[in-house]
């Protein structure tokens, strides 16, 4: 418990102090819960989520850093490895292959780059999964797309 | 080393020894020669495991962490892994996540940082020498090496592929390193699952755990035998080979089948098809539970049906219990039928060898309480031995056949796994029937003589108390005795020619 509050606080101080190093993720800490974060993700550019700003809840186990923090999106996202209606997210190091040194920084990297690399075969959306493994690209980015601007993008007027 | 088993127990060796009492004939005893296994404990094992370990650390210049993952690699066959080192050293350490070659200073299992550093995982800074690494650039403070560690360890046996938390990093986490920087506990669990691999995943086939609740023993045999069937200290009976409870004369292919079979829920289906027939308008499964043949199908169907002849009730006005459309009708549901009967025969079948399956494995259950009952501490061989007026130590012969009970019924409910799986296009099964009432008819005698008749025995000796007549009751008991020594014997020679019989696929008696 003391060594996972240790070690965010340690991560607070940190994005405090590069607030500006990484402009595509906004990591915000819970007024009163160090255990609670949310981020702010902008979507990868050259994918179907490009302009769009993707919210993700961060839930802390007391175990921390040698459990992996639960990670979900908060953002409706069309996503062969986010789940449709939940927002939860298939990813090796948030389940078998997290290590400690991973931060809460370092895992919206990576899944900024499970949005531009998706992995079709292990699919947690089987619509989208399907889209892509049937070669229906066009199909996927639209559906992508549609979802990015009704959901991850400032309503205009 | 552990004991020889004939040395120790009783249950391990009561069926060899003293046959020749009894005008024993029978040279080549198969049980005998299979009894070439010993008992060794988690310690014998172990040492074993370090012996190998050192010499493959010794001979491939390697400390012993690493010596024991490229083993563990190799499934502990110490000869593979020289091999392959050999042929491919680069193939070899990159499958435990090494660099092609060791550092400077050759392969190092744990290092100490030189320069102060932040550990990667709680963002301290620490001097040098507070942290350690894996042997590779990735250093962290003994606190986290201590909680990744205990964090692996709980998860199980997985802990012994452990690689450094570093980001990417494949540097293997080895003994050395655990030894250094865990928790005593964590320690202990993780030397426990390096043991327990050396068994579990050695490709040896000749060490195994005994499975049997609660026993930490591994039974080792000697290279090179056919062994099968082994009584553990703890008097659990299995198959070596497949780890199932003892089946003999059942091949481990036919328990496996057998076991699943008697799982499986798809005898559940086989009775809905055995038990049902389908509503010949929706096809819905129906089981009919009442007496009259004048069916009407659940909402939303309501179709209603004959239950004989599955003909629309329209057609049977008036002529109610009088079904003369069976003949018209049989054409229309043959197929329908036809898997109908075949799937209550074979469901039928199932159950014959089911049965009679259960019945000799709760016998068998029964004698075992009864065998261990004798046995106890003023249990009923003393009683029996004060009625008759003999030493316990006499009665041995009782413990004898009480122990040849059990094994007879194991064998015999295990011919019924076996004599369920033959073909009967290709195998003699009249042939195996017939051997195996033999073995069974003669079993039941034994069985109701050391049951039936010495309670009798008991019974007519108590009768007469105290004012027993002069030799009347070692006569009696003589008779008693000569009688079960002799069933015995026969049951042996009965179910050595039903075991050998039905594992060699019966060549040898039909010849």
């Amino acid at each position: 418990m003391q060594a996972s509050r240790a070690r965010l606080f340690k991560e607070y101080k940190e994005v405090q102090r590069e607030k500006s190093a990484d402009p595509d993720i906004q990591l915000i800490c819970d007024d009163s819960n160090i255990f609670k974060w949310t981020a702010l993700i902008k979507g990868p550019s050259e994918t179907p989520f490009e302009g769009g700003v993707f919210q993700l809840a961060f839930s802390i186990p007391e175990q921390y850093p040698l459990l992996p923090p639960q990670v979900r999106f908060l953002t409706k996202i069309f996503h062969p490895n986010v789940h449709f209606k939940t927002g939860e997210i298939c990813l090796d190091i948030l389940k078998n292959a997290w290590s400690p040194a991973w931060t809460l920084q370092s895992v919206c990297r990576a899944i900024i780059a499970l949005m531009a690399h998706p992995e079709p075969d292990s699919p947690l959306n089987c619509d989208s999964g399907n889209l892509l493994r049937s070669g229906d690209i066009r199909g996927y980015q639209s559906m992508a797309r549609m979802y990015t601007r009704l959901a991850a993008m400032p309503k205009k007027g | 080393m552990a004991r020889k088993s004939k040395e120790d127990d009783y249950c391990c060796d009561a069926d060899d020894d003293d046959y020749e009492d009894y005008n024993s004939t029978d040279e080549d005893n198969p049980e005998e020669c299979e009894k070439d296994y010993d008992f060794v404990t988690e310690d014998d094992v172990r040492r074993c495991q370090d012996e190998v370990t050192a010499e493959i650390s010794d001979r491939l210049s390697v400390p012993r962490g690493f010596a024991a993952a490229f083993l563990r690699h190799c499934r502990w066959d110490a000869e593979r892994l020289e091999n392959e080192w050999f042929a491919d050293e680069r193939r070899v350490r990159g499958a435990v996540g090494l660099a092609a070659a060791g550092g400077l200073d050759g392969d190092v299992p744990t290092a100490l940082n030189s320069l102060p550093l932040t550990c990667a995982i709680c963002f301290d800074i620490y001097a040098p020498g507070e942290m350690r690494s894996a042997g590779c650039s990735h250093y962290y403070c003994h606190e986290c090496w201590r909680g990744y560690i205990r964090a692996a360890v709980g998860n199980g046996a997985r802990c012994l592929l452990l690689r450094c938390p570093g980001p990417g990093c494949t540097v293997p986490v080895v003994r050395e390193l655990v030894d250094a920087a865990a928790a005593g506990e964590d320690r202990a669990r993780y030397a426990m699952f390096v043991v327990r691999s050396f068994v579990e995943e050695g490709t040896s086939k000749y060490v195994r755990w005994c499975p049997g609740p609660g026993c930490t023993l591994a039974v080792r045999s000697e290279s090179g035998s056919r062994l099968y069937e082994v009584t553990c200290k703890c008097k659990h009976v299995f198959c070596f080979r497949c780890g199932e409870d003892a089946h003999r004369p059942a091949s481990c292919e036919t328990t496996r089948a057998w076991v699943d079979k008697c799982r499986s829920d798809g005898e559940t289906s086989s009775w809905v098809l055995a038990n049902t027939k389908h509503c010949p308008e929706c096809r819905r499964a129906i089981e009919k539970n009442q007496g009259c043949n004048h069916m009407t199908c659940g909402a939303p169907c309501y179709h209603q049906f004959c239950w004989l002849c599955l003909g629309s009730w329209a057609d049977h006005s008036g002529n109610f219990f009088h079904c003369n459309r069976y003949a018209a009708a049989k054409s229309e549901f043959t197929e329908e039928k036809t898997r109908e009967r075949q799937a209550r025969a074979s469901l039928e079948r199932f159950l014959h060898y089911y049965e009679r399956f259960t019945a000799h494995g709760a016998s068998m259950k029964k004698a075992q309480e009864d065998l261990d009952n004798l046995r106890a501490d003023g249990g009923g061989l003393y009683q029996l031995g004060d009625a008759i007026g003999v030493p316990p130590t006499e009665l041995d012969f009782l413990l004898e056949a009480y122990a040849r009970i059990v094994e007879a019924r194991r064998v015999l409910r295990w011919t019924y796994a076996h004599v369920y799986h033959l073909d009967p296009a290709r195998d003699n099964v009249e042939f195996y029937e017939y051997l195996q009432g033999e073995a069974e008819k003669s079993l039941e005698r034994l069985h109701h003589c050391a049951e039936e008749e010495r309670d009798l025995l008991k019974k007519d000796l108590y009768y007469y108390g105290a004012a027993i007549p002069a030799g009347y009751a070692a006569g009696k008991y003589m008779e008693f005795r000569e009688k079960l020594c002799h069933l015995n014997l026969v049951t042996r020679n009965h179910f050595s020619t039903l075991v050998e019989g039905f594992e060699s696929g019966m060549a040898e008696v039909v010849s």
